[in-house]
């Protein structure tokens, strides 16, 4: 139901995890949805070309977010927001997104 | 020390009590207190309405033995440590001057209501996308339902202040979620 939309399931699936998770990093989108890397790095090249995401890089880190320049880029989180609850997706979104205050244990 | 987080909150704060420091459970302890099964912190947040006095609170713990590390208080033998974070408790840009009152093994134990402190991992959600504070707020809800006060709870939850359209839609998806749990 949906879950090729993007073109494919992976690239489908890299999209709906950097919508929910917001600021996210190839390494965290291969640990959450359970793919490699490589994969993700694949489907994130070709998801900026659409101007769908952007990347930064940051050290050796690739930060990766949706583009907020893209036209439509509410609709587009809309509906990642939704997909991202679909049964497909429930139980995947566990990395923690919160601030940590500096001297708190993980 | 006993082991329950509410019974070490309210040892802790019994002590400060004497020494004239007010504190209030508030964050991820807060749910813990009211609905443990549902979501277990290892540290104690506490916010101080009468204002943080951090060296009469060091030598107040210091008493029960609990040493500064860090931001952290941490004593021996003791699985929750102990994290002064705010003044007067805050969901958004409302202090929080009502709170409720837990029996524990040393007296009544000052925390968020069992509402507020959802509102306040529903904004963990709102403001930073954070899957697991929603998780958890849906889950207290559903553990304490006979207990939640809906009034309150809706209340609580107007207090949030979503910023922006992303923000808007997660507390728009929030509201969805646990309104399923109450109707």
């Amino acid at each position: 139901m949906g879950d090729q939309i993007f073109g494919s399931q992976v690239r489908t699936d890299t999209l709906v995890a950097v919508g929910r998770l917001g600021r996210t990093y190839p390494a965290e989108i291969a640990a959450t949805i359970n793919r490699r890397v490589t994969e993700i790095q694949r489907a994130v090249a070709t998801l900026e070309r659409a101007g769908l995401i952007v990347t930064t890089k940051v050290g050796n880190t690739r930060i990766t977010e949706l583009n907020p320049r893209y036209w439509a880029k509410d609709e587009l989180y809309a509906l990642l927001l939704r997909l991202s609850e679909l049964p497909r997706y429930r139980g995947w979104w566990t990395v923690r997104r919160r601030p940590r205050a500096m001297g708190k244990p993980l | 020390m006993t082991s329950s987080l509410a019974d070490v909150a309210g040892a802790v704060a019994a002590h400060l009590r004497l020494k004239g420091i007010d504190v209030v459970v508030v964050g991820g302890s807060a749910i813990t207190v009211h609905v443990p099964a549902v979501y277990t912190s290892h540290d104690i947040d506490f916010a101080v309405p009468t204002g943080q006095r951090l060296g009469e609170i060091t030598a107040a713990l210091a008493q029960i033995g609990f040493v500064r590390i860090g931001r952290e208080y941490v004593a021996p033998n003791v699985v929750y440590s102990v994290d002064i974070v705010a003044d007067v408790p805050m969901i958004e840009q409302e202090a929080i001057y009502d709170y409720a009152l837990i029996e524990t093994t040393s007296g009544m134990l000052k925390a968020l209501h069992l509402e507020d402190a959802i509102s306040d991992r529903v904004a963990a959600f709102v403001h930073w996308s954070d899957s697991e504070s929603l998780d958890v707020a849906e889950r207290a809800l559903s553990a304490a339902r006979v207990r939640i006060d809906d009034g309150r709870l809706v209340t609580a939850l107007r207090r949030l202040r979503p910023e922006g359209a992303a923000a808007s839609l997660r507390l728009e998806l929030a509201r969805e979620r646990l309104n399923k749990i109450v109707s």
